[in-house]
């Protein structure tokens, strides 16, 4: 029985000629769990937006879209509200009022219930979520996870047939995007809802999906079962191959007659079966010492840093010390809440510690005046893009930070760098996540730093664009890094020091290979798969290639 | 004090009334005895409903009474009795220093009174109260509160994101603030698409509360209202009455009505006192029997 049914829809925004949408047709049956997934830009939440009527944008449109047979402009307000839920990509836009309950009785109070109902409907809510606990909380006292959960029940509380997700964990922390996606697999699974999901975070999502579209400038490629989709793509070498889950990318980077894995579990099977009765030569590949952090002058260098946000709260930093070589790449990884972006903070002199000693290129940060530490020294690339934006045009953003004679000339170096030039003339808030990044990576860079403080920098960007961004910092040469980061992957990849940060402190540093391999569970999905086998493969191309060497 | 007093889990509604009506009591009267009784109570309230801390402001309070109750006199010379003479002969009379120390008893209960108040009407429980009367008042009141906080941070983020620029104080401000218009406009867009989402505006709003009036909250009501009305008629029949000038001529203890008045004012300002008490009781003697 088909939901929804897209019928040869195409989209143009106003003032547009390229093709948003180009003659989609899908059939949506009840019941199913769909992710879209594709690049930034293809479509996606263009696609999604046409689902639900009162956020459908304005443009010219050709096709239909039925929803139980009938036209979705021919719905009725009331209906369209109940039966369609709609979740956002930002937890925090989306709540609006100040009290948990009064949140999860919102729709319902939209739709005017009456009080008994929505008492019912509100205490279910709050016992399936397991929201019992913050009921009585205030909207902000909440952390990004449990926001993302409230606008969930707030919206599953109206019981909805369908439930239309846009990238809704995409500003979460890792734990509390599995979290999430756990309960939408758990709300499709008992109570029957149809999900149709977009997500760039496609480690977790692709497994347990019925069913994957893949969307590229617009248009269908590919349409299937997730290992179907994931052959489709192989073939067709699409660049959202890369977007795959790990056991899938090794998997076609082995190249093996055997079934695709699409989990780490099926992953370790599959390996085990690939290389059964083979001997194993190589099990580890050539790995780097420690270099002596302490050796030289380090670029950074904080000794035993105590801080508190006041005086009667906890410490956050509990003699927390670190040093940092020059021209390194170092992470700093670790659970949500345990001081690491504070830590940041207080390296820079933001967040001024009460004892404690440190030193910036072997000067103590105290005898530095403000404008000579953040000119040209020290620049800290913050969390959320947005919060540097202040003008109106990328380019003026770009401006109000260069300095020097040739003003336009650096900012249009700085843009050819950061691959920003095409959109020099659009509005910050215009462009998609991982351009704000760019935006935001450029204009810190345009103070001249030696070393550059990034907390959270890929928060929100698909894979496609942490490649960009890495070849960015990569190009960059001697500068120095220190990133803050609850992105495994991303650091295994990149980074040459990994530090695990805990309790206000730094428990353990090695380099990465060396730091991954020695982890079991806060490590990367290619080392999960693969740890029986191999001492120290850490990423895709580790496994690929060891497991082609002993095949 | 974080933990919920029992007097705080009555509804809403008639906390307020009952509120409200411990306030007018101590309007009522300005006879000695009576107001007494109230500026105790209502010291003893205080520091039940609001915790210990509160007692940190009793001298700021004593020197408030001081003040009010010394300065009447200055400004009123009638009374009979004469202390003592000033500037060349203006008097200070013991009755319009008694005067201006009821006065100023009843002033700082209702003081105390307002302490109470706060604890006790958070936002929530006001927005229950008048949100019946005027329910899109009530959800826009919400969502206030909900975007002050909220903007807030932002303003914090920005700050902190601005920290590698150097500038002007007065071009910073202008800068958050154009930093600040762009994001709210922006984010009230997305706010609006989430409003419309769950069908905002698609007919008349409900109303939902976590609040429902039971039992217990009935007896509270009809004890206040009983001792309420009996100082009412106890006040009209004259056994609150009290003078002080041109001579202090107060009602006596012989006076049925008198005793009565100052009794149920008593047990009125006790009611929240009683069921705390209680309820700290009976968890101690259920703490025993395990």
């Amino acid at each position: 029985m088909a939901h929804f049914e897209i019928k040869g829809l195409s989209f143009c925004y106003p003032n547009s000629e390229k093709k948003a949408l180009d003659d989609i047709n899908i059939t949506i049956k009840k019941g199913e769990y769909i992710t879209i997934c594709g690049r930034s830009g293809s479509g996606k939440t263009t696609l999604l937006r046409h689902l639900k009527k009162p956020i459908t944008p304005s443009g010219k449109r050709v096709g239909e879209i039925l929803f139980n047979k009938c036209p979705i402009e021919e719905m009725d307000v009331r209906t369209q509200a109940s039966a369609i839920g709609y979740v956002m990509q930002n937890p925090d836009n989306q709540i609006v009022t100040d009290k948990v309950w009064h949140e999860l009785a919102f729709g319902l109070e939209s739709l005017g219930c009456d009080t008994n109902t929505i008492r019912l409907k509100v205490a279910e809510m709050a016992s399936y979520f397991g929201i019992q606990d913050w009921f009585h909380k205030n909207v902000n006292e909440l952390s990004g996870g449990q926001k993302q959960l409230l606008n969930l029940a707030s919206i599953m509380a109206m019981q909805p047939q369908v439930l239309i997700c846009d990238e809704p964990t995409s500003q979460l922390d890792p734990i509390a995007a599995s979290d999430f996606l756990q309960t939408i697999k758990k709300i499709n699974l008992e109570l029957g809802t149809t999900v149709i999901m977009t997500e760039h975070r496609l480690e977790e999502v692709f497994p347990a999906s019925d069913r994957v579209v893949v969307m590229e400038d617009g248009k269908i490629i590919a349409d299937g079962e997730p290992k179907a989709v994931g052959e489709a793509l192989k073939n067709k070498n699409n660049k959202m191959f890369a977007a795959l889950p790990t056991p899938m990318q090794i998997y076609y980077g082995v190249g093996s007659s055997l079934e695709c894995p699409l989990t780490v579990r099926e992953g370790r099977n599959w390996i085990d079966e690939q290389l059964s009765g083979k001997e194993i030569k190589k099990d580890r590949l050539s790995e780097q010492d420690l270099p002596d952090l302490y050796a030289d002058t380090p670029a950074i260098f904080a000794k035993e840093l105590w801080f508190r946000y006041s005086k009667e709260a906890k410490d956050v930093l509990k003699g927390t010390s670190i040093s940092v070589p020059k021209g390194s790449f170092y992470a700093i990884v670790g659970g949500n809440g345990t001081g690491k972006s504070t830590f940041l903070k207080a390296i820079c002199g933001i967040c001024k510690t009460y004892s404690g000693k440190i030193k910036i290129d072997g000067k103590n940060i105290n005898k530095y005046k403000k404008e000579e530490l953040f000119r040209g020294h020290l620049a800290l690339l913050p969390q959320d893009p947005q919060s540097l934006f202040v003008k109106k045009t990328v380019r003026e953003e770009l401006l109000e930070m260069a300095e020097g004679a040739d003003k336009e000339e650096t900012v249009a170096k700085m843009a050819e760098k950061c691959e920003l030039t095409a959109l020099l003339d659009s509005h910050p808030y215009d462009i998609s996540g991982g351009e704000q990044q760019r935006t935001a990576l450029a204009k810190v860079l345009l103070t001249k730093p030696d070393i550059l403080l990034m907390d959270e920098p890929t928060k929100g960007m698909d894979n496609f664009f942490k490649q960009g961004f890495a070849n960015i910092l990569k190009e960059l040469g001697d500068i120095t890094i220190l990133m803050v980061s609850h992105d495994i992957e991303f650091c295994a990849k990149y980074a040459d020091i990994v530090s695990l940060f805990f309790d206000g402190g730094i428990i353990t540093t090695n380099t990465s290979r060396r730091f991954f391999a020695g982890n079991s569970f806060y490590t990367t999905s290619a080392n999960r798969m693969s740890r029986h086998m191999f001492a120290n493969a850490v990423t895709e191309e580790d496994v690929i290639k060891l497991c082609r060497e002993n095949l | 004090m974080d933990r919920e007093t029992a007097f705080e889990k009555i509804n809403p509604i008639i906390c307020f009334i009952y509120i409200i009506g411990a306030m007018a009591l101590c309007m009522f009267t300005m006879h000695p005895v009576a107001c007494c009784a109230v500026l105790v109570m209502s010291l003893l309230l205080y520091v039940n409903v609001c915790g210990r801390g509160v007692l940190n402001r009793l001298p700021l309070l004593l020197v408030v009474y001081s003040i009010l109750s010394l300065s009447n006199p200055l400004f009123n010379t009638k009374g009979e009795t004469i202390l003592f003479t000033y500037f060349g002969g203006r008097e200070f009379t013991l009755e319009a220093l008694c005067y201006g120390m009821m006065l100023s008893a009843m002033f700082v209960s209702v003081l105390m009174l307002f302490g109470v108040y706060h604890r006790l009407m958070t936002s929530d429980k006001l927005m229950y109260i008048f949100g019946g009367l005027a329910p899109g008042v009530s959800l826009v009141l919400s969502m206030v509160l909900r975007l002050v906080p909220h903007y807030g941070n932002q303003i914090k983020k920005i700050n902190t994101a601005r920290y590698i620029k150097q500038e002007g104080k007065y071009s910073k401000v202008a800068n958050v603030m154009s930093a600040m218009t762009t994001w709210s406009l922006e984010s009230g867009i997305l706010m609006a698409d989430s409003m419309k989402c769950r069908g905002y505006g698609c007919g008349t709003r409900g109303r939902f509360s976590i609040y429902s009036i039971k039992g217990k909250d009935i007896a509270v009501l009809i004890l206040a209202v009983f001792l309420f009305a009996s100082v009412l008629i106890c006040r009209v029949k004259g056994g609150l009455d009290a003078a002080f000038i041109p001579r202090i001529k107060i009602s006596r203890w012989d006076n049925i009505y008198f005793v009565m008045a100052i009794w149920n004012m008593i047990l009125y300002l006790a009611i929240p006192i009683v069921i705390n008490v209680t309820e700290a009781v009976k968890w101690h003697i259920l703490r025993l029997k395990d």
